[in-house]
């Protein structure tokens, strides 16, 4: 697997309007692979031609539900999954999130939302596999950065070496680029679940990261702070 | 109930009162009568004081000379001194009728109880017997004879008999009002069950039989009232969530549709700008369906808490993020000031609940300003309790809002307050309070009150 975009994703919906929606959506988006079924059936009959590689499912289908539906399917294989449903008790997404799917969206949505979800639980669940495929290099104006190697490359050849921390700061960043990562979310990501009192630890290391990757530290154009909330990597995923 | 056990309590008390009252009130009345009266006697001579004054002279008895004859008789109606033989040797003011020769018969008689019903008095002196009369009717003379071991068992038991009585008496109280609340104590019962939310069918019988059954009549009419109320909200949450869930996905195909027609670059301006607004439209009625199913979820009850450590810091940062990350928040901005205590409080709280509160007030000051607002939320921990306050530098709530929002009345010109009204029931649920007021100078101020456990 190359990209996320080569995943194959199995919608299962009654609705053919909203079928087509969520399909030209996708394919807009750049997912090429996308089938779609309108019964529970018909859901089973292509899991098993070949299962894909996540499943967008509704909940209430003509023949069944789909929390049986999940239920059957992650019994041959567990695909990473998203409900999207009209029904939105809080039983309905404890029991959809318990059955192990990723996500639960109500409906109605922004489709933009739910690009951004897809796109997350793909990251997420093919993580392995895509940083086989791709070097795991940001391109940050004219600095690269390789977090395979844990090194900032920058112009003139000069290459910079990131500590642990740094580079683990830099891939929760990078894993969320263009989106806001909040301290907490940060010094979770580096210290784990007790990181009370670290926050002045962090500051430290952004401030170094920003040395290594910023043109110009004092005036960053990448690693922007978002004040009193946490920080955000700016620009797309270029690797 | 405990109202009975206070009330015999305080039947008993006040008998008892009621008895020792009367018995100091008997006493009382005793001393004072004997002091009253003795005083009175206490200015008559003693009859010893006046035998002793009549002295045996050469010329017969006469009076000493200390006082005359009219004092020493001051109070006293005559005297006579008799020999032994029963003839009278002296007298003073003694009546005709009584100046004879007395038999000891008649002496006998007369020294226990009156003479021609005067009262007298009797002194064995040396010249003989002083017989000394006070006025008729002044006097009330009883001659007592008990058995002496009678009397000594009278003087030892009198303490233990008066005890005795007491607590007869308390007794006879207390075996009465027991018998009386047994009967009220089923009706009593009844109304704790009753205050519990529960039904009642209390026995018709015994002195208490009708006001048992007007409380099964009273319970009956509230558990079909309970009923009636139940089904009712039961089916207006059902219907609201029935039609909320109806309505979402042709919703959703609009606002997919109307984000499709938006970004199709081949058509011209004028439509994309329409179909971003229905897109714009689209997101509001998302918007108030959530608003209306969470609103009458809270009102009936339907909406379980799922608290859970909430660290308050973390918590706000989220928010913020959330908002800088929704469509809604625009070019808007968030500034975050937390104390260190509230930056180091965890709440026990429903986090999708208040993540939905804060989400509300959020989107709204972004939403109801036609430029771009900066919002600042200020965390703190105030008397016991968690506060958080919102404002920002727009336009502030008009007046007619925060009018509904005081008063809570809503009617067909009352302002959509649909979610703010789901932030007050949110912090309600928790125990605490959201007051909307004006910021200074301008704009708009939330303040929410989460009370924390005590430590």
């Amino acid at each position: 697997m190359q990209t996320i975009y080569e995943v194959s994703i199995l919608l299962v919906d009654d609705n053919p309007d909203l079928l087509a929606l969520v399909s030209d959506s996708l394919r807009t988006a750049g997912y090429t692979r996308i089938r779609a079924a309108a019964t529970c059936a018909d859901a089973r009959a292509l899991f098993a031609a070949a299962p894909p590689e996540l499943m967008i499912l509704d909940i209430n289908l003509p023949d069944g539900d789909g929390f049986t539906l999940l239920r059957q399917l992650h019994a041959a294989a567990d695909v990473p999954a998203l409900f999207l449903s009209a029904r939105d008790a809080d039983a309905d997404r404890l029991l959809g999130l318990g059955l192990g799917a990723d996500d639960y969206l109500t409906k109605p949505f922004l489709m933009q939302e739910l690009l951004l979800r897809v796109q997350r639980i793909l990251q997420r669940a093919y993580r392995a596999e895509l940083r086989r495929a791709a070097p795991a290099e940001l391109i940050l104006g004219p600095c690269r950065v390789n977090l395979a190697d844990a090194a900032v490359y920058r112009p003139g050849g000069v290459i910079l070496p990131l500590t642990a921390t740094e580079r683990a700061l830099l891939q929760k960043l990078a894993d969320n680029r263009g989106h806001i990562v909040t301290y907490d979310a940060l010094c979770e990501a580096v210290w784990g679940a007790d990181y009370y009192g670290y926050e002045n630890s962090l500051n430290v290391h952004i401030r170094h990261l920003r040395e290594k990757i910023e043109e110009n530290a004092s005036r960053p154009q990448w690693l922007l702070t978002v004040r009193g909330i946490g920080y955000k990597l700016a620009g797309e995923v270029q690797a | 109930m405990k109202t009975f056990a206070r009330l015999i309590r305080r039947y008993v008390l006040a008998t008892a009162g009621i008895i020792l009252l009367v018995v100091a009130l008997l006493l009382g009345m005793t001393v004072y009568t004997g002091v009253r009266y003795s005083a009175a006697s206490d200015d008559l001579q003693k009859v010893g004081t006046l035998a002793e004054a009549l002295r045996p002279t050469a010329d017969g008895l006469q009076w000493d000379d200390a006082q005359t004859a009219a004092d020493w008789m001051q109070g006293y109606a005559w005297a006579m001194v008799l020999d032994d033989d029963g003839n009278i040797i002296w007298q003073q003011n003694l009546p005709a009728a009584l100046d004879h020769r007395y038999t000891a018969r008649e002496i006998a008689v007369f020294s226990r109880w009156y003479l021609a019903d005067y009262p007298v008095q009797c002194w064995a002196a040396d010249y003989g017997l002083f017989v000394l009369a006070e006025p008729i009717g002044s006097q009330w003379k009883y001659n007592i004879t008990t058995p002496q071991a009678q009397m000594e068992a009278v003087v030892a038991g009198l303490l233990p008999m008066m005890a005795l009585l007491l607590a007869v008496v308390l007794g006879c109280c207390l075996w009465f009002s027991w018998r009386g609340t047994r009967h009220l104590q089923a009706v009593a019962d009844g109304l704790d069950t009753l205050a519990q939310g529960g039904t009642v069918q209390l026995p018709a019988t015994g002195f208490a039989g009708e006001l048992a059954e007007k409380l099964n009549e009273t319970g009956e009419q509230l558990r079909r009232r309970n009923e009636i109320i139940a089904r009712r909200d039961t089916a207006r949450t059902d219907w609201i969530a029935g039609i909320s869930h109806d309505i979402r996905t042709p919703l959703a195909l609009i606002l997919g549709w109307g984000e499709q027609l938006q970004q199709d670059e081949t058509l011209p301006a004028a439509a994309r700008q329409k179909a971003a607004g229905i897109c714009t439209q689209s997101e509001k009625i998302r918007s108030l369906i959530g608003d209306l199913n969470l609103t009458s979820k809270l009102q009936y009850g339907a909406q379980p808490l799922r608290r859970r450590a909430v660290p308050v810091g973390a918590f706000l940062r989220r928010c913020a993020a959330q908002f800088y990350e929704s469509p809604a928040a625009g070019a808007s901005t968030v500034e975050l000031e937390l104390t260190p205590a509230a930056e180091q409080t965890t709440l026990q709280a429903d986090e999708a609940l208040l993540l939905r509160a804060m989400e509300n007030v959020l989107h709204n000051a972004a939403a109801h300003n036609p430029a771009p607002v900066h919002i600042t939320i200020r965390a703190e921990i105030v008397d016991a309790a968690l506060t958080v306050r919102i404002t920002d530098d727009g336009r502030g709530y008009p007046p007619a809002v925060l009018a509904a929002l005081r008063t809570g009345e809503t009617g067909e010109n009352t302002p959509h307050i649909l979610g703010l009204h789901v932030v007050e029931q949110i912090l309600a649920a928790h125990g605490g309070t959201a007051t909307f007021t004006t910021n200074t100078p301008h704009g708009a101020s939330v303040l929410l009150i989460l009370p924390l456990p005590m430590k």
